[in-house]
């Protein structure tokens, strides 16, 4: 009988041992003539709405949104490692670069270009062929968009540097929401129209509200999905199996406490203008479309709503915990 | 082969206490995967492990990967070299983004017969960056339940002789990297666009997270009642920890009225959270009815200016239509 059972097991690892290339891992896969004839061709000068989808990996996402958050709130910045598939961008790796976080620099500092090319060299000497596709920074508290000097930035890498893509994550509202919140984006050339408003929205503390507005033509999203090999879905799942304790003891509201009542008095700060802007408008019929984008009311009412919403989430795990936890009886 | 698997994984309890952080278990991974597609040969990879020492614990962040000297005997397994200049200046590279991470060991990827020879030599060619380096093995091909890291602390052994033991580790639970982990697992073939609410999504991690204590507490249940049953022996220790693990409960006895300071300071975070939930619902419903008053006031306006500059406002024959609309209006008030 245990004879049968090793006999077996020998077998199972015999098969497994000749690790046929799943189709999942195909994609890590890098042809340099392809790429090369990709980047010769140039089909993205034609159309400004070429690329769709931007894939990532799921090491790259990790690290992304581990540097994000390591910057507590700074925000930080990085290079973008992987290659273009048609109309797909895709993010096999991620690297930081060692730049102090301000929101006023356009470009990185002398030292930063060294870093780069020097990571990027040594990166091909050791079975690292990909090539720089992008950058990423964090916007930690505000939401995954691009400010003014963001678009200036981008728009000057796609000039020299294309394909280039931009990513943005906001590590604080990763935590608060209990999901990625992540972006991609491209922009537009100059003097280019776009047919309408593609950003998804999310809530904007008021002081940055006037940027986004003002460029948010300028760019637009691409749609994100990830991507893992065999491996690594594996360890993930074996991962998950160690980490349903950090789930059930994490609590958000006391983590993020500051950044929920940094919402709340954003919300406030928003009503009252949104009062001054009826106060005035209120006798005019405004046509139909304007109203709808000027409403600041209704986008207060919705910024409001989902702080609530996510707070009511945190609430329920403490709740949770309180029954398991505090309500048990045993008899003796 | 055998005889040194034997003697190179003695378990033990190490001299120092490991933790490490997920992204250096995806990173191992990702290489190997990397290596395995672009060239298509099962060779081991080998790599350097980045971490934080703190007196005898040791913290494990980061990993990059050696750059071979000789990579066509790689496959002879005869001996490795690694390019030593290479390795430093990457550290150095490193160490301008992370100034506070050092060189704490290096990885390989191999399965349950790894040649300890080949590490012996890595060690040696180390020694100069690190007395102590650690070696974590990441299986491949395994099969287990558990995950298929094992990580070695080297002792040399009367001076030439280099021992391998395993000792344990922690995985580092930070708040970013479960979201992360989480995201991936479970989002990575779909889109990023789903249906479902937000409340759903949130309620289906905390069912997952119970469900898996649950059977954990199945298992110690059944074990009891085994022992109870006589099927298995007692085991004292064991026993003395279920025991006092039942004690603990409940950890705060909420209903004791000696011990009121955290049921207050709960129900005060219970207050806190229901007055933005009210909040919110009072904003939301103010918005609805300010939207309703404009659009009533439009139509009121039509209404009074029936036969007015309607046109001015650009509303054409869709101000008549209103108009038209407008007398039945104030009627349902009625």
């Amino acid at each position: 009988m245990a004879g049968d059972i090793k006999a077996h097991l020998a077998q199972f690892e015999k098969t497994n041992n000749v690790q046929e290339i799943t189709a999942a891992d195909e994609i890590y896969a890098y042809e340099s003539t392809v790429q090369q004839s990709i980047l010769n061709s140039r089909p993205w000068l034609q159309n400004p709405n070429y690329f769709k989808r931007c894939k990532i990996s799921a090491l790259a996402l990790l690290k992304l949104v581990m540097h994000a958050r390591s910057g507590g709130t700074l925000e930080v910045m990085g290079m973008l490692l992987g290659k273009i598939d048609g109309e797909n961008i895709i993010v096999m790796d991620s690297f930081a670069l060692p730049v102090e976080g301000t929101e006023t620099r356009v470009n990185a500092q002398q030292e930063a270009y060294e870093y780069m090319s020097s990571y990027t060299l040594w990166a091909k000497e050791v079975n690292r062929p990909e090539n720089v596709v992008g950058w990423y920074h964090s916007h930690p508290g505000y939401g995954c968009w691009l400010s003014g000097i963001d678009v200036d930035t981008q728009m000057q890498n796609q000039q020299f540097q294309d394909p280039f893509v931009a990513i943005v994550v906001d590590p604080t509202r990763t935590i608060s929401a209990g999901k990625v919140n992540i972006g991609a984006f491209r922009t537009y050339p100059k003097g280019h129209k776009a047919e309408s408003e593609a950003i998804e929205y999310q809530p904007i503390p008021l002081n940055k509200i006037e940027d986004f507005g003002v460029h948010c033509k300028q760019y637009y999203p691409l749609e994100i999905s990830f991507f893992k090999s065999s491996l690594d879905k594996r360890l993930l799942e074996h991962l998950w199996n160690r980490y349903w304790v950090s789930t059930l003891s994490t609590s958000t509201l006391l983590t993020n406490a500051d950044y929920i009542t940094g919402q709340i008095s954003d919300v406030a700060d928003k009503l009252e203008q949104a009062e001054s802007h009826l106060g005035r408008t209120s006798f005019l019929p405004l046509p139909e479309q304007d109203r709808k984008q000027d409403d600041k009311l209704a986008k207060a009412a919705k910024d409001c709503t989902k702080t609530a919403v996510e707070a009511v989430n945190s609430l329920m795990s403490q709740l949770i915990k309180e029954r398991l936890f505090n309500q048990v009886t045993f008899h003796s | 082969m055998a005889t040194t698997t034997t003697s190179a994984a003695t378990t033990g309890k190490g001299s120092v206490t490991l933790s490490l952080h997920p992204l250096v278990i995806m990173n191992i991974a990702e290489h190997y995967t990397r290596v395995r597609v672009q060239t298509t040969r099962t060779t081991s990879v080998y790599g350097a492990l980045l971490g934080k020492i703190k007196g005898r614990h040791v913290e494990l962040c980061n990993t990059f990967e050696f750059k071979l000297a000789d990579v066509s005997t790689a496959t002879t397994r005869a001996s490795v070299t690694i390019d030593m200049e290479f390795l430093t200046k990457k550290l150095e590279l490193i160490k301008q983004v992370h100034p506070d991470l050092d060189f704490t060991g290096w990885y390989t990827v191999e399965g349950k017969d790894w040649n300890s020879s080949i590490m012996s030599s890595f060690y040696s060619q180390l020694a100069s960056l690190n007395e102590s380096p650690l070696l974590l093995r990441l299986d491949p091909i395994g099969v287990s339940n558990e995950l298929p890291i094992h990580a070695y602390e080297t002792i040399v052994d009367l001076g030439t002789k280099i021992d391998f033991i395993e000792i344990s580790y922690t995985l580092i639970t930070e708040e970013a990297e479960r979201i992360g982990i989480d995201h991936v697992a479970r989002y990575s073939v779909t889109d990023g666009t789903s249906d479902t609410s937000i409340v759903s999504d949130q309620i289906a991690i905390q069912y997952n997270a119970i469900r898996l204590l649950y059977q954990r507490m199945l298992v110690l249940l059944e074990y009891v009642r085994a022992i109870k049953q006589g099927q298995l022996e007692r085991n004292d220790d064991l026993l003395r920890e279920i025991a006092s693990l039942c004690q603990r409960l409940p950890i705060i006895n909420t209903d004791d009225n000696n011990n009121q300071t955290f049921r207050e300071d709960f129900d005060i975070q219970q207050s806190d959270v229901a007055l933005l939930a009210l909040l919110a619902c009072c904003t939301q419903e103010i918005s609805t009815l300010n939207d309703y008053l404009n659009k009533f006031q439009v139509v009121h306006d039509k209404q009074q200016h029936s036969s007015g500059p309607g046109g001015s406002f650009g509303y054409g024959s869709g101000g008549r239509r209103m108009v038209r609309g407008g007398a039945y209006f104030p009627a349902s008030f009625v």
